[in-house]
């Protein structure tokens, strides 16, 4: 009995260690990690979006998107999953004018994200590639992960 | 080693003559190609799942949707039909004291177990991951990827790919198959062995999927099955993978400890 005792303490032990540990820790997703993958694959993105329309493409460099990322409004802390969170790129388009799209990026756990582009919902969403068949625009939404180890 | 070789051999014996192992392979090997022409019939993509989208794109996307599906509740269904009840099946039947008089020690007859039952997980895992590959680029073509970030990765490097990640999902398989060995040891019930995993599994995805703390989700044995978006992502990151190791390790050993210790003190009278 008194083994038994000894044993259910020690888990008792662990149990509340755990949980102790699991309150302090920094966020997985947090708007730095999210911003900076967004900033690498934006104009991948839009490099493909171009290849599919048999256009000409600038390089990754050319593109300088810059991204920001804020979740929900003021009362929300910018950390952890949610649908809220909004990411605001700025880059250069292949003709060299400076352009602002605005994201709602779908944060989940497991840091992956799918990040839209409302303002092309309506007209935008497909584009035709140069055999003339159409396919989903990458700019109008896309997936992309990130590293929560480092 | 002799005898556990032959404990091992006796078990995989006994596992393949049972009707459970070949269905759990049939559907391994049609479940992907059934799939993809289903998908195929409609329009519409779980664009919910990472590389959803391009499945009508790439054929190497087949193999990494099916992936996240599996990590979701396939891979604890497949490991606990399998080895929810290699012990709990002996008492079941009362034949735990006929194998325990031959002239094999319990700890012969411990590892020659577990080392079946991983072998035939493994097997299911590595059917499977050749089964979706060869149904993806067989029906859907074997074009370039779009990568998780952004990145046009070629055929030749994108099977490559697939396959370190669907090896990566090794680590918690074979984590969630010493969980299924020891709820089968303890509870000697077929029916816990089998639905326990399955019933930890889909806590564990829950508790993900409802936000809770990063640390604890971090030593959950279904995290690791996420570590592969790393592969697939420029520039490559393996930090997650060396945790969902260590995790999946830490798991899978003690809950072989525990199992051998409540195995090995056990008094068999019965049977």
């Amino acid at each position: 009995m008194a083994v038994r005792m000894k044993q259910c303490s020690t888990w008792i032990f662990v149990a509340v260690l755990v949980v102790l540990a699991a309150g302090c820790g920094s966020p997985d997703i947090t708007p730095p990690r999210l911003s900076a993958d967004i900033a690498t694959n934006f104009p991948r993105q839009y490099r493909e979006q171009l290849r599919l329309e048999g256009q000409p493409r600038p390089t990754e460099q050319a593109v300088q998107a810059r991204v920001s990322c804020t979740k929900g409004g003021d009362q929300v802390p910018d950390r952890g999953p949610g649908k809220d969170w909004v990411c605001v790129v700025t880059w250069v388009d292949a003709s060299g004018s400076r352009r602002t799209s605005s994201y709602e990026v779908n944060a989940r756990t497991e840091a992956c994200y799918t990040a839209t582009d409302p303002a092309l919902t309506a007209h935008h969403q497909f584009v035709t590639r140069a055999d003339g068949t159409q396919v989903d625009n990458p700019l109008y939404q896309f997936d992309g992960c990130f590293d929560v180890t480092r | 080693m002799t005898g556990v070789r032959s404990v091992y051999v006796w078990e995989l014996r006994k596992m393949w003559l049972q009707l459970r192992a070949k269905v759990i392979l049939a559907i391994c090997v049609l479940g992907p190609f059934v799939f993809d022409i289903v998908l195929g019939m409609q329009d519409r993509l779980p664009k919910d799942q990472v590389f959803g989208r391009y499945l009508h794109a790439s054929g190497f996307a087949t193999p990494l949707v099916l992936l996240g599906f599996g990590s979701m509740w396939a891979f604890p269904l497949l490991t606990a039909v399998i080895a929810g009840d290699v012990f709990s099946s002996e008492d079941q039947y009362g034949t735990l004291k006929t194998i325990l008089t031959r002239s094999r020690s319990r700890r012969t007859i411990f590892a020659g177990k577990v080392l079946a039952a991983c072998t035939m997980t493994t097997l299911a895992v590595v059917v499977l991951c050749a089964a979706s590959i060869i149904a993806g680029v067989v029906i859907i073509g074997h074009q370039p990827l779009v990568d998780l970030s952004g990145r046009l990765v070629p055929a030749h490097d994108a099977w490559v790919l697939v396959v370190a990640s669907w090896a990566s999902s090794l680590m918690p398989v074979l984590g969630f198959t010493c969980l299924a060995l020891v709820i089968s040891v303890a509870s000697r019930s077929t029916a816990i062995g089998v639905v326990g995993p399955i019933i930890i599994g889909l806590l564990m995805q829950m508790y993900s999927f409802l936000n809770g703390a990063d640390p604890i989700r971090h030593v959950m044995l279904t995290t690791p099955f996420n570590a592969w978006h790393g592969l697939l992502h420029d520039p490559t990151f393996v930090g997650p993978i060396i945790n969902g190791a260590i995790v999946s390790g830490a798991y899978a050993l003690i809950s072989l400890a525990i199992a051998y210790r409540m195995f090995h003190r056990r008094d068999v009278t019965g049977g």
